[in-house]
């Protein structure tokens, strides 16, 4: 008797039990709310890819490169190891490389799941629309991020459900790019915003100035460029209500984020607990002993790659013309003194024409990202540049360039010149606009692709190769002087091995 | 000749006879289907004759019909045994019924029997006890108790002995006398064949087990003065891997039943305390409170776990009360523990840490161009002291102490068992410790005949602290040996330096103040009750229902104070931080049974079970962490300015049918059928329930007649098992993807974000296991030798686990079914009595032999794990034992010019560095040189218990060991880093510097960019790690009391635990392993854990 209660009681919904506290994949993606939160997701993503650039697009180009600390020969070798051009299947297994595919991958897994259930969902067309073109861009734009750092790649473009299909071949570069254009094109023929006032409260969000700029850079890279719709697109970008901002430091400081000059900005924000903060500013500070007396509260930034990475040479400082109001915007010097290999901060310098006193040591450092004091240790309010509207003239210029149309190009290089308290110029070619875009756009992750684009990169970085094992004797040493050979290979990166050992249908890139 | 007169003497018995009392008195009976016996009884009551035979011999439970008028008693003997080997003869009223084989003299013996005796047998409970032998010792005269115990045999004389025997008591004998009544109680017999065993839901003689399992009771381990049972287990039971691998105080041993292994679903066998399966371990328990543990190892013994049963099951039972005299114990002892020095970690002191230093600057000036000039405090190595070891900062000398009081008594109404217990276990790793109280309560009573009701309750309180990064990792343990051994952990005047910064290294906090002044401390409250009632509803069958209940709660308080916030990497002062912990969780279980138990025929005994239960888990967790306090002066969270909430909440249920039907016929043949139908809430809809059959049986071939020749032989059995068994270990929701919050920031305020955190399967089902047994039992010289041998073969298939897939995906993993295992083993267990006089010595060996290999993983065989050059030590992969080491092979270091130009080279190769084997040799040392560069499996695990004895004094010895496993020393990876940012081994010395001065081979040069390869995993760090180890030695002494009222007995003694350790291992400790035996990645590595300590210990028994 006493069984057959228990029994009663046990049929049914007893062994039916869903999670209490967190959402389901059932449950989600029906709402225009729902849609809505995905998509926001979906742009975490890009701080991975700022983060990753930092070392993969800056510090391996012309710009910076990092100060050796001995303590730090551990696996932070993957973040030296492209600036050396030493790195390999090992350094791209780890750190920074491994990371840019993963992180590209994971979100447009994301932007696939949107793809694939929008149509389905409860929305609104109109809400349909607008989310689409959202993830479209989104996708298009890590696409385009993978191709550039790993040539032809796997096309994922739909919600994985299953082992079943994960275990695909690369595409073609070719393949790759049709994608990324017909994911762009869709985007904007969607209809995607265009920001009317500043700072735009939708900061941050896909607009289609964003759109229009990445269609550009689409274009204008891929093996056969499309000049003629690159100019269009970036014609288009002046017609809409970006401007310059009058001062060019002011781009940069937290106060102005996604003012008129920002197209597309990689969002951040430091309120204590909700981990939305930025980490540049550290990383890009020299290690230092004493950093509450730099940066407003202490911390240790030895270890990793918590600091001293991404450090302009002496070279790039007496690269800027005279007079270049960017220099003291950009890079400064940290002038302290060393105990062996540990650096303590004294003061802050001006970079032009530094000489250091006798008895003293210093550190280059870029400036744009340093905003002190700070509230929390390691942690930073900063905002990040994708597309700045010096950006669209200066890619502008290159375009006209490209066509053969230099003049056309000058006043737009020359509005970006003004800006910089520079004088106007007459002439302009490829060269002259690339080193514009260097001083411009320094420290942006940039440099890297607007080098291989412009076909310059062979030149320049062998030179700048054979400055840094002048000036830093250590670097002859290490790899036998393997240190600094451009080749071709060396365009993109190696892709991490345990996707080649777990994925037998994929295939290295030549020459890792 | 014996046999001639034999015919002689019954053939003159036999005239004589045949004149008297047999001829003149006649008989009618009408008995259909009685007993022999019943027959015979019935002539007694009938006539005068009276019968004496050996019921051993005669089979007086045979069935007859017996339908006669006025016959002879010859004339029914001579129908009675018809076709049978049974002879009679009758002297005047005494007839003896002997087989044809006995003995004339034992014959004749039993005709002379002439004095009667009556009594009764009851058992040490006062139960009347039936079908008792009783037999005139040296003759074939016998006879058997009736249903209220009683019997009636006649002797021949007053100096008969009667010898009372049944099986699972002891046998015994009785000088007659004078006496005409004997009453006898008999003991229960404890030998290892008779005893009762627990197993799953119910018990069975031992000698009726079908299945493989091990079984131990706690007095035989009294002495072990261990906070845990699990560490008294160690080296006890055969196909049982037990190993400390953590060290922590009263921490959880990992346990690996017959090298079981999931991926995911974890290794732990389930633990079932008297009859509630747990989900927590046995830390809670005190060892005083069980009464014994049963180890059930193949499907036919698990399998009504069903679903929770492949890791095996570990059945404990807690001690009962007893019908009879109340007994009290009281036990106290008080332990010293230290770490031996054994194993410590060999690394550089100052003087010679300094010298290292100077030498990496200069040669950085001489070959790399540094301008770093040599540090002031390295310059002159010769003026450093030998500095600090910082390992020993870290560690102290540890007290113990334990006591407990247990009571046990009984009356024929209710019967009751107490136990309380408090531990308190310092740990030897300083600020650590582990304090326990718990207290259980067992009541029976019996309402009537027929209706039992039984209350179990038990609580435990316990409070412990164990800093992070202590327990299995290297975070404190293993950095503190890497620091710069030139700093002090205390100033001269007596304060403490919170931080270092040495040239060259990374910052750290004063590990000694981390220790010292973190508050961590966890408090668990766990309290079960189990309530039961069992009602006999006719003769043999019962009904029994029960309601468990668990309930527990864990709170933790972390403060960590400004001044020791940090890691390595990070020294302190960083900011104070703080959190709070709960969980709560709660289990039910409602079990149904219905057991029907019969003896049919004599010969059949027939045991069924079928039963339901539904069990059901919830729990709730919730954390607090707080941040930005304003001073170090309060650390509950309250008191800090952010505080951040997180929760959870989570549970499962499980429905269940279960059914067993136990057959034997004649003791001699055993078959066991055994199922149970799991349903569980955590699989996919598509695959909710499964069903997990098997069948068992035995022969107990020492019963066959034509087996009685070998006397030496008293027991020898043959068993044979095949079942199914499942793996539900996969947490709670698998097979749903849930969504998960990623944030993102809109022009400086916070928008919500969710993404998919996985790939959900909602065609997730059981990971089984399939496996068979065969098995012999074989006990010699009545039992003084007893040899017990298994092979088994398993196989697990749909493993659950994460396969690797494609970043490409998007995911890492996917939760898959696809995958399988396949485990085989030998087992052999020796028990010997080898002194038996007053001197006695007994010896229990036992030694397994596992093997294991993976046959499937995933849809693309993709191997588990090895991927990563550093912290990913082990690969899985079809066709190889599990968990193997993959790494490079460390092949010295390019000592000359001319080596280095003629061998395969890695990319960051130059003179003097490391050399790694071009195993593939395809001229290039890179990743596609890594492979399989060592075993963690070992060939073979054994233990060794010898028990001593003489007049007052007992020794015991427990040994247990490994043999052909290999060891990762992880710790390599650091303390051999010759970046100069850590303290390095003392070999690091002779490193290669020069072709000049290239050392002795084993160490590269420190020049960087070229370090780093040796550094990745590689076979130098590998070990072999056989090892046998002293777990426990006592020394123990009775002292002898007289007769008194108040004690009745008093013990001392005198132990020690983890005595000694034989191995070629150079770590610390030879059973560790980062992730214990559970799970496949950091199985067999050394990640520094807790270490092992060393206990002395003296206690007492007092018995009242």
């Amino acid at each position: 008797m006493l069984g057959g209660l228990v029994l009663s009681s046990c049929s049914g919904s007893f062994l039916e039990l869903y999670p209490q506290t967190s959402v389901t994949s059932g449950s989600f993606y029906k709402t225009a709310d729902q849609f809505e939160q995905a998509v926001n997701a979906s742009y975490t993503g890009l701080r991975s890819i700022v983060s990753d650039g930092m070392f993969m697009d800056e510090q391996r180009s012309d710009n910076a490169f990092y100060t050796i600390y001995y303590g730090d020969r551990g696996p932070y070798s993957a973040y030296e190891k492209p600036a050396l051009f030493i790195d390999d299947e090992v350094s791209a297994n780890a750190g920074c490389i491994r990371d840019r595919w993963t992180v590209d991958y994971s979100n447009i897994a994301k932007l696939n799941t949107i793809l694939d259930r929008a149509d389905a969902s409860e929305m609104s067309d109109a809400d349909k629309a607008s989310y689409k073109a959202e993830a479209l861009f989104l996708r298009a734009f890590y696409y385009f991020d993978l191709v550039k750092c790993f040539g032809g790649v796997p096309l994922t473009l739909h919600e994985v459900t299953s082992a079943e299909g994960v275990f695909l071949e690369r595409s073609s570069l070719e393949q790759c790019y049709t994608q990324i254009l017909d994911d762009v094109n869709n985007a904007i023929s969607l209809g995607l915003p265009i920001p009317a006032k500043f700072p735009d409260e939708n900061g941050g969000h896909a607009t289609m100035g964003a759109a229009k700029m990445l269609r550009a850079y689409v274009n204008m890279t891929k093996p056969s460029p499309d000049y003629s719709t690159a100019e269009s697109d970036l014609k288009a970008i002046t017609q809409m209500n970006y401007g310059l901002l009058s001062d060019y430091a002011s781009c940069f400081d937290p106060k102005n984020k996604n003012m008129k000059e920002t197209i597309f900005e990689v969002q951040y924000t430091e309120d204590g607990s909700s981990n939305q903060y930025s980490t540049f500013a550290w990383r890009l500070a020299p290690k230092c002993s004493n950093l509450v007396d730099m940066m407003g509260i202490g911390g240790s930034n030895y270890a990793s790659t918590s600091g001293g990475w991404v450090v302009p040479t002496k070279r790039m400082v007496d690269s800027y013309e005279e007079g270049d109001l960017r220099l003291p915007a950009s890079i400064i010097v940290v002038e302290g003194h060393s105990e062996g290999d540990n650096f303590y901060y004294e003061k802050l310098v001006d970079a032009k024409n530094y000489t250091c006193p006798t008895g003293k040591d210093y550190r280059y450092m870029v400036k744009k990202y340093y905003h002190p004091p700070y509230t929390y240790s390691l942690r930073s309010n900063e905002n990040f540049p994708i597309y700045r509207y010096a950006g669209t003239l200066l890619l502008l210029s290159e375009c006209l360039v490209q066509e053969g149309k230099a003049s056309e190009a000058l006043p737009y290089i020359n509005q970006v010149r003004a800006r910089a308290g520079l004088k106007q110029l007459s002439s302009c070619s490829l060269a002259v606009v690339s080193n514009e875009m260097k001083h411009e756009l320094a420290f942006e992750n940039q440099r890297w692709s607007d080098l291989k684009r412009t076909g310059l990169v062979k030149s320049v970085m062998t030179e700048y190769g054979n400055y840094i094992k002048e000036q830093y004797p250590w670097v002859k040493s290490t790899n036998n002087d393997g240190c600094f050979k451009i080749d071709d290979f060396r365009m993109i990166y190696a892709i991490p091995t345990r996707e080649l050992e777990i994925n037998n249908k994929l295939t290295q890139n030549p020459g890792y | 000749m014996r046999y001639m007169l034999l015919f002689l003497l019954i053939g003159t018995l036999q005239s004589f006879a045949e004149l008297s009392y047999s001829q003149t008195t006649k008989f009618s009976l009408n008995m259909e289907n009685a007993t022999v016996q019943s027959v015979l009884s019935t002539i007694e009551q009938k006539s005068d004759f009276y019968f004496t035979y050996n019921v051993k011999e005669i089979n007086a439970t045979r069935m007859v019909s017996v339908n006669v008028k006025n016959k002879t008693v010859t004339e029914i003997l001579n129908s009675l045994f018809a076709n049978s080997d049974i002879h009679y003869v009758i002297s005047d009223k005494h007839i003896v019924l002997y087989r044809e084989d006995t003995k004339a003299i034992e014959v004749v013996s039993a005709l002379q029997q002439v004095k009667k005796i009556v009594g009764a047998v009851t058992d040490a409970q006062g139960e009347p006890v039936a079908g008792v032998n009783v037999v005139e010792k040296g003759t074939t005269n016998g006879t058997i108790t009736d249903a209220a115990g009683k019997y009636t045999i006649n002797v021949s004389s007053n100096n008969s002995t009667l010898e009372y025997s049944f099986i699972g008591l002891t046998t015994q004998a009785i000088k007659v006398g004078n006496q005409t009544s004997i009453n006898v109680i008999l003991k229960d017999n404890t030998t290892a064949l008779n005893e009762v065993v627990v197993v799953a839901y119910g018990t069975q003689k031992a000698r009726s087990v079908t299945g493989a399992m091990s079984k131990i009771n706690t007095d035989e381990l009294n002495d072990m003065p261990v906070s845990n049972i699990t560490q008294k287990l160690q080296g006890k039971f055969s196909g049982v891997q037990i190993l400390n691998n953590s060290g922590e105080p009263n921490g959880n041993l990992s346990i690996r039943i017959r090298g079981q292994a999931s991926i995911n679903g974890g290794n732990t066998p389930l633990v079932v305390i008297d009859g509630f399966p747990t989900s927590s371990g046995l830390e809670s328990l005190s060892p005083d409170e069980i009464e014994s543990i049963s180890i059930l190892k193949d499907a036919a013994s698990t399998t009504l776990y069903g679903s929770r049963a492949a890791n095996g099951v570990i059945l404990v039972t807690t001690k009962q009360g007893k019908k009879g005299k109340t007994n009290i114990t009281l036990t106290a002892n008080y332990g010293i523990e230290s770490v031996s020095s054994r194993g410590m970690p060999d690394v550089m002191n100052a003087q010679e840490f300094a010298q290292f230093k100077k030498e990496y600057y200069e040669d950085a000036q001489k070959y790399e161009g540094s301008k770093t000039a040599v540090p002031s405090i390295y310059a002159n190595p010769s003026s450093v002291q030998e500095g600090t070891d910082w390992y020993k900062v870290l560690l102290r000398t540890a007290h113990s102490q334990n006591y407990n009081l247990g009571l046990q008594t009984g009356t024929d109404v209710v019967k009751a068992a107490v136990n309380v217990n408090y531990n308190d276990t310092e740990d030897t790793v300083i600020n650590s410790y582990s304090k326990r109280l718990s207290v259980r309560s067992n009541n029976e009573f019996k309402a009537s005949d027929r209706i039992t009701f039984g209350l179990n309750l038990s609580g435990s309180y316990i409070k412990e602290q164990v800093q992070d990064g202590l327990g299995i990792d290297r975070q404190i343990i293993g950095s503190a040996f890497l620091m710069d051994p030139q700093l002090k952990y205390k100033n001269d005047d007596g304060t403490y330096p919170i931080s270092f910064n040495q040239p060259g290294m990374f910052g750290n906090p004063n590990w000694y103040l981390v220790l010292r002044d973190r508050e961590n401390p966890k408090k668990r409250i766990r309290g079960t009750a189990t309530g039961y009632a069992e009602i006999k509803i006719i003769d043999g069958l019962k009904y029994r229902i029960s309601g468990n209940g668990d309930v527990g709660n864990v709170s933790q308080e972390r403060w960590v104070p400004s001044w020791v916030s940090g890691a390595m990497f990070s020294a302190p002062p960083n900011p104070a931080y703080g959190s709070y912990y709960t969980y709560n969780y709660y289990t039910w279980l409602v079990e149904n049974m219905l057991t029907y138990k019969k003896t049919f025929l004599g010969v059949h005994d027939v045991d069924v079970l079928l039963g339901y239960s539904a069990q059901r888990s919830n729990d709730i967790s919730s954390t607090i962490n707080a941040s930005d306090y304003a001073d170090d002066a309060v650390g509950f969270f309250n008191a800090a300015t952010t505080k951040v909430g997180s929760g959870d909440k989570s549970a499962w249920s499980m429905a269940s049918w279960l059914a067993r039907l136990n057959y034997e016929y004649k003791n001699k043949y055993i078959l066991s059928l055994s199922f149970r139908r799991d349903g569980c809430s955590r699989f996919g809809s598509n695959a909710r329930w499964a069903n997990f059959p098997s069948v068992s049986g035995g022969w107990v071939m020492s019963e066959e007649n034509f087996m009685k020749k070998y006397e030496d032989i008293s027991f020898l059995k043959l068993r044979a098992s095949w079942g199914k068994v499942g793996n539900n270990n996969i947490g709670n929701y698998p097979s749903i993807a849930s969504v998960s919050t990623a944030n993102y920031v809109n022009n400086g305020a916070i928008i919500a974000g969710r993404q998919l955190s996985g790939i959900g399967n909602s065609d997730l089902t059981w990971e089984t296991t399939k496996s068979w047994d065969i098995g012999l039992d074989l006990g010699l010289f009545n039992d003084r030798v007893y040899f017990m041998y298994d092979y088994y073969h398993k196989k697990t298939n749909g493993l659950l686990y994460q396969i690797d897939i494609p970043y490409s995906s998007g995911f890492s993993s996917i939760q898959s079914n696809i995958g399988e295992f396949h485990f085989w083993g030998h087992e052999f267990t020796l028990q010997t009595k080898n002194m038996t006089g007053k001197f006695k010595w007994s010896t229990d060996f036992n030694i397994s032999f596992d093997r294991n290999k993976a046959v499937k993983l995933g849809t693309n065989d993709t191997p588990i794990g090895g991927y990563n050059n550093q912290v990913d030590y082990n690969r899985t992969a079809v066709g190889q034992p599990l968990g193997m080491f993959y790494g490079y092979v460390y092949d010295g270091v390019y000592m000359t010019q001319q080596e280095y130009d003629s061998q395969p080279k890695h990319a960051s190769s130059t003179v003097g560095t490391v050399r790694m084997k071009d195993v593939n040799n395809d001229g290039v040392i890179d990743s596609k040189d890594k492979t399989y560069i060592g075993n963690p499996n070992p060939d073979f695990i054994y233990g060794i218990t010898n028990n001593f004895s003489w007049n007052n004094f007992d020794a015991s010895l427990v040994i247990a060991g490994s043999v052909g496993n290999d060891i990762l020393d992880g710790t390599y990876e650091w303390t051999e880093n010759i970046d100069g940012v850590f303290n390095v081994r003392k070999c690091v010395a002779d490193r290669w510097r020069s072709l000049e001065n290239p050392g002795k081979g084993e160490i590269p040069r420190t020049m960087s960019g070229t370090t780093e390869l040796f550094r990745f995993t590689n076979s130098r760090w590998v070990f072999d790690g056989s090892y046998l180890m002293v777990k426990n030695l006592t020394l123990g002494y009775t002292i002898p009391l007289k007769h008194n009222s108040y004690v009745k007995s008093i013990r001392l003694y005198v132990t020690g635990q983890n005595l000694l350790t034989w191995t070629k291992y150079p770590g610390m400790n030879p059973e560790v392993s980062r992730s214990g035996t559970s799970g496949l990645s950091y199985y067999g590595v050394d990640h520094t854990s807790y270490p092992v300590s060393r206990v002395y210990t003296a206690g007492l028994n007092v018995s009242f």
